[in-house]
């Protein structure tokens, strides 16, 4: 490395990470001893990289695994009948699958290109009912405006990976109020899920609260729910 | 060409390949304890990546403070440790180039989100760099002499070394952490080794700096900004050992 060569993020990142040879890690610290504004954000990337370590998620201790181990085989058998019945009741929810077929993908991506093969392939994992492979090719993956529906599909595929917050977030982040019919009641609908499914019992009574009073795909469903919510709060 | 510039992926960077050995790792862990230090790991290089594209995507798309790139990096490494953790995500089955990209997505989803969210709010954007001040030393902002002081980066980190080995290994690594880093006392307070409340901290870093003052000022050196080349050394000084 010369001396007008500043060394990249990457290189400071593999530094603070004790990841370089020892003849590289020497010449990057002398370049930064000599440039300050170099030096200073090593020192950035030192101190993120502490903090880090002063955050990262606690690894439960094995005494306290064991302890839940034995909490949890004595009260197995209560919460076995009543997850049964809640399963039961919520595997409704979860069970819906959005309708989407390849065409869609296909018409609205207009000319194909490579980038627009992993939508397609996305689904036809989900039209598969494999939801775990639509969430690992799409997860994290942008999709544009001209996809949406490809959205409400992956909020759904979340939903049935059980990646509630997920699916939460997706549908949070398209407006389900701006959608055309019929895909709000069912982006509606799989947000329903998807709050229920946190755990956010008033939230989602409200959405299914919504679908039930009007006439609709989701009018009955949503009636159910609402029913089975009821009763599990009795 | 400026430093900050220098943000474009390197193709010879080493920490993708790292993270993509110690997924593999993981799969074969054979402890908790080992898996433990493996994720561990992973949860540090997953932050300084997914920092370095937040920083990038908050530099195209209208800069966030520093707190505000630290906390979208530490919410999706969490995210990620968490599906690693369920098996639901491994970085070993992906090539550096994709792991690279999809760091870069998330850390553009968190800064588009957090923008969302801040969308009408009037902040005042953070530097990222905060530069080393007397505050650190328990001074009063404003005290700050140049750092064209005349005292060499090398002779200050060696006297500064010499004078940190004779605090207590706690509260040397409390005081690397505030002086170096500027860390928090709540976080410092965390740490294994300090293990404290934050006012514990905060009491032995106040018998440090008595301490550090006195020891520097007994070898011609005047406890304030730390000058350039300092932090390097000190770094290069004490990296290979447990602290900092």
């Amino acid at each position: 490395m010369t001396e007008t060569r500043h060394p990249g993020d990457d290189r400071l990142i593999d530094l603070a990470a004790s990841l370089l040879p020892a003849p590289a890690a020497s010449e990057t610290l002398r370049h930064l001893a000599s440039c300050a504004a170099c030096e200073e954000r090593f020192r950035s990337i030192g101190r993120e990289a502490e903090r880090a370590r002063l955050r990262r998620p606690a690894a439960p201790a094995a005494s306290r695994v064991r302890f839940v181990a034995i909490a949890a085989s004595l009260l197995v058998v209560a919460v076995t009948v009543g997850l049964f019945a809640l399963r039961a009741a919520r595997r409704h929810d979860v069970e819906y699958w959005f309708p989407v077929d390849r065409e869609t993908v296909l018409v609205r991506a207009g000319a194909p290109d490579p980038g627009s093969a992993v939508f397609q392939d996305a689904v036809d994992a989900y039209r598969r009912h494999d939801a775990a492979r639509a969430v690992a090719l799409l997860h994290g993956r942008e999709i544009p405006e001209s996809l949406d529906p490809l959205k409400i599909m992956l909020a759904s595929a979340y939903v049935h990976t059980r990646e509630f917050a997920q699916a939460e977030s997706m549908l949070e982040d398209l407006r389900i109020d701006t959608l055309p019919q019929p895909d709000r009641d069912r982006a509606s609908w799989i947000l329903y899920a998807a709050l229920a499914g946190n755990g956010k019992a008033a939230e989602a009574r409200a959405v299914a609260a919504s679908l039930a009073a009007r006439p609709g795909e989701f009018e009955e469903p949503a009636r159910r729910a609402l029913a089975r919510s009821g009763k599990s709060d009795q | 060409m400026s430093p900050a510039d220098r943000t474009d992926d390197d193709a010879s960077a080493l920490w993708p390949d790292r993270v993509r050995a110690l997924g593999e790792k993981l799969r074969s862990a054979p402890t908790r304890v080992e898996a433990s230090g493996i994720v561990s790991e992973i949860w540090v290089l997953l932050n300084l990546a997914l920092q370095k594209y937040a920083r990038r995507h908050a530099h195209l798309s209208g800069q966030l403070s520093a707190d505000d790139i630290s906390e979208i990096a530490s919410e999706k490494a969490a995210d990620l440790v968490r599906r690693l953790d369920s098996k639901d995500w491994d970085p070993a089955g992906l090539s550096s180039a994709q792991l690279c990209a999809l760091l870069s997505t998330i850390a553009r989803n968190g800064v588009v989100d957090l923008r969302r969210v801040r969308r009408r709010e009037v902040s005042t954007p953070e530097g990222f760099d905060v530069p080393l001040s007397s505050r650190a030393w328990g001074g009063r902002a404003g005290d700050e002499e140049s750092p064209e002081s005349g005292v060499d980066g090398a002779s200050y980190a060696r006297a500064i070394a010499e004078c940190a080995a004779g605090l207590s290994a706690r509260a040397r690594r409390a005081w690397y952490l505030r002086v170096l880093y500027e860390i928090g006392s709540a976080e410092i307070a965390r740490d294994p080794a300090v293990a404290t409340t934050p006012a514990g901290v905060d009491a032995m870093l106040a018998r440090c700096r008595e301490q550090m003052r006195v020891c520097l000022a007994g070898k011609g050196f005047p406890a304030g900004p730390l000058p350039p080349g300092t932090f390097v050394r000190l770094w290069e000084m004490t990296s290979r050992k447990v602290e900092p």
